[in-house]
């Protein structure tokens, strides 16, 4: 009986056990399914996640508050915020910040971003132009340019040149690189179908090239913006009399911390527009791109 | 058929001997290297009395004593080739003797060592994959060659209903099957009506079904376009199907050329079919012959190499 019962089990496993390991249910409802099940996890635990975290740190937030785990002088509450903004929205400071601030990352971005495009692709369709540059900003790419603002406020002062600089050097790089390597990265076989069919340069470039590099490009211009924002914040740290930067250091100095966060959220709601917008380009520059991810 | 085309060993006799090796390499190299430049003269107008000479004796391709050397090897080492307009050679050899690179020096996407090479300005190739450009959709592909692309739409969707998949212009090429792709490829290869058309494997990728299609398919719009057609493929049957002289590269020279005086349209169980089947086999190293279906060239190490192959044949 014994015997019976201690082979019986292990043959059943021996049967079962490769069954189990070799096979997969695909079907729609299956369990072993890939497609549906991550759909249904990216749309729940995107939405979920990307709602629910923030709100929960903002309830979080206000609990802390009222059992008293800290003051409303330190933290003050997410109403006292909503409060501030009002209170700038009636002062008019506010709309007198935003676009100043906003003008400063654009123009920094602008400046940045096409001289990197520029010379990214300069770099990566012509072998001088990769010699001339690429070596050189390989190298200050490695310096971090937090470390630039000292350098650029005594040589541009501390008005709004010095910021444009930086935010300019900010903006430069990540275009740089991302468009250089996508477009030396363009299949060189798509190239020379080109060459085969008698294209010029110009035309190989145009065709073939761009709108093969395009994606690469486009991450460029991402980070850039992210870039550009970051280096806004730092660059408003430093004297500014104007924008976003100078609300906060101006409540700083007059302790208000409600209007120190309300000024930190307005670069965060940039942040997340900013993520949006160039979501929203990457669909409609990219249509013949796959959107396939792993999970 | 053969009539209307050298055999290389008289070719050799003809021109190679008299001409310089290193010279006719730069001159070989200005034929080709200004491409893609526009300014380039049409053939059979060219500024070199090679060129002209070409030209004047009806070839649409004249390549001499061609050598390529890869890594101190010659890969390619006095290749002879040349066609007048509507020739379909195919190409055969075992793996790794030079095929792509002969292909790849007639195209203009590499540079001959030595030898004379002279080809037509407008010219395509079909590549064993597809090569479609991802970001452009298939009509925009088919059109690359264009000056004017947008302008050439009407001619893009009639080339694709020549290669029957007229309601896939508006596509992605990440949505095609391999089959579709393909015939893309061969829409974009034909659509620039090329007096030179490179085949490099282009079926190899393809069921044989596919393939069978293919073959007709391309065997009409050639009928129609009368481009010289050079088709490097592993697959004997489909060379003795499609082309006029079947050419075997080995030991870096074409070592067989063979006339095919088969009337069209081919039947693979025409006994001069299977006569011919048996000597390309024989040449290229296999010796079993294969009944029905078609017949790969494996790609083996050891093919014994007949450098004067005329005697043994016919
Ligand atoms: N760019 C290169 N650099 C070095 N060696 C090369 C290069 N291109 C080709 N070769 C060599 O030349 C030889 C011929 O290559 P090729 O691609 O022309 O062969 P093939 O006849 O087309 O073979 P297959 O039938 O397998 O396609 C090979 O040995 C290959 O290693
Ligand atoms: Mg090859």
């Amino acid at each position: 009986m014994t015997t019976i019962t201690a082979i019986a089990p292990d043959e059943k496993a021996a049967a079962k056990a490769p069954l189990n390991r070799a096979l997969i249910d695909l079907s729609p409802n299956g369990r072993g399914r890939v497609v549906a099940m991550r759909q249904r996890i990216r749309f729940w635990g995107g939405w979920t996640l990307r709602v629910g975290v923030p709100m929960l740190l903002i309830v979080f937030w206000q609990l802390a508050l009222n059992w008293h785990w800290t003051s409303e002088d330190t933290l003050p509450s997410p109403k006292t915020i909503v409060e501030a903004y009002k209170y700038l929205w009636g002062n008019g400071s506010l709309q007198d910040a935003i676009p100043v601030s906003l003008r400063r990352a654009g123009e920094g971005l602008l400046l940045g971003g096409s001289a990197g495009l520029v010379i990214g692709i300069f770099a990566g369709l012509w072998k001088l132009g990769e010699e001339i540059f690429d070596a050189t900003l390989q190298m200050l790419r490695t310096v971090p340019f937090i470390a630039l603002v000292p350098l650029f406020v005594t040589w541009f002062g501390i008005e709004e040149p010095s910021k444009l600089a930086l935010i300019t050097a900010a903006a430069l790089f990540p275009l740089y690189l991302n468009t250089f390597h996508a477009v030396k990265g363009v299949d060189q076989k798509l190239i020379e179908a080109g060459k085969t069919f008698g294209l010029t340069g110009f035309q190989i470039a145009r065709r073939i090239i761009f709108p093969t590099a395009l994606p690469g490009i486009l991450t460029g211009l991402r980070f850039a913006c992210s870039f550009s924002l970051l280096s806004l914040v730092l660059a408003e740290q430093v004297n500014a009399t104007a924008g976003i930067g100078y609300l906060i250091i101006n409540a700083q100095n007059n302790q208000r911390p409600d209007i120190v966060i309300a000024g930190i959220w307005i670069y965060a709601v940039l942040g997340i527009l900013i993520d949006f917008f160039m979501r929203g380009v990457e669909r409609l520059a990219l249509p013949w791109r796959a959107r396939v991810g792993i999970g | 058929m053969s009539a209307s085309v050298d055999a290389p060993e008289n070719a050799t006799v003809d021109g190679v001997s008299t001409v310089d090796g290193v010279a006719t390499a730069d001159r070989a190299a200005a034929t080709l290297d200004g491409f893609p430049a526009p300014a380039e003269p049409a053939h059979g107008v060219g500024n070199t009395d090679e060129v002209r000479g070409a030209a004047e004796a009806g070839y649409v391709v004249e390549a001499l004593g061609v050598r390529r050397v890869f890594n101190g090897r010659a890969v390619l080492d006095g290749v002879d080739l040349r066609l007048r307009k509507g020739n379909f050679v195919a190409l055969l050899g075992p793996s790794g003797t030079g095929k792509t690179t002969l292909l790849r020096i007639l195209g203009g996407l590499d540079t001959a060592d030595a030898g004379r090479v002279i080809v037509p300005r407008v010219r395509s190739t079909v590549f064993q994959e597809p090569r479609l450009i991802p970001a452009q959709r298939v009509w925009r592909n088919v059109v690359l060659g264009a000056r004017r692309p947008r302008a050439a739409r009407r001619r893009a969707t009639d080339a694709l209903a020549e290669v029957g998949i007229a309601g896939h212009a508006n596509a992605w090429p990440r949505t095609l099957s391999g089959g579709e792709a393909q015939r893309v490829a061969l829409a974009r290869a034909l659509v620039t009506e090329p007096d030179l058309l490179l085949l490099d494997e282009p079926f190899a990728a393809l069921d044989a079904l596919t393939r069978i299609r293919m073959h007709d398919l391309l065997a009409a719009l050639c009928a129609r376009h009368e481009p010289a057609v050079v088709l490097v493929t592993h697959d004997v049957d489909e060379a003795i199907l499609l082309a006029d002289r079947v050419l075997v590269l080995s030991g870096g020279a074409i070592a067989l050329d063979q006339a095919v005086d088969i009337d069209k349209p081919r039947n693979r169980d025409d006994p001069r079919f299977l006569a011919l089947r048996a000597t390309l086999l024989e040449q290229l190293g296999v010796a079993r012959t294969v009944g029905g279906g078609s017949t790969e060239v494996a790609a083996s190490g050891h093919h014994p190499v007949d450098r004067n192959p005329t005697t043994d044949l016919h």
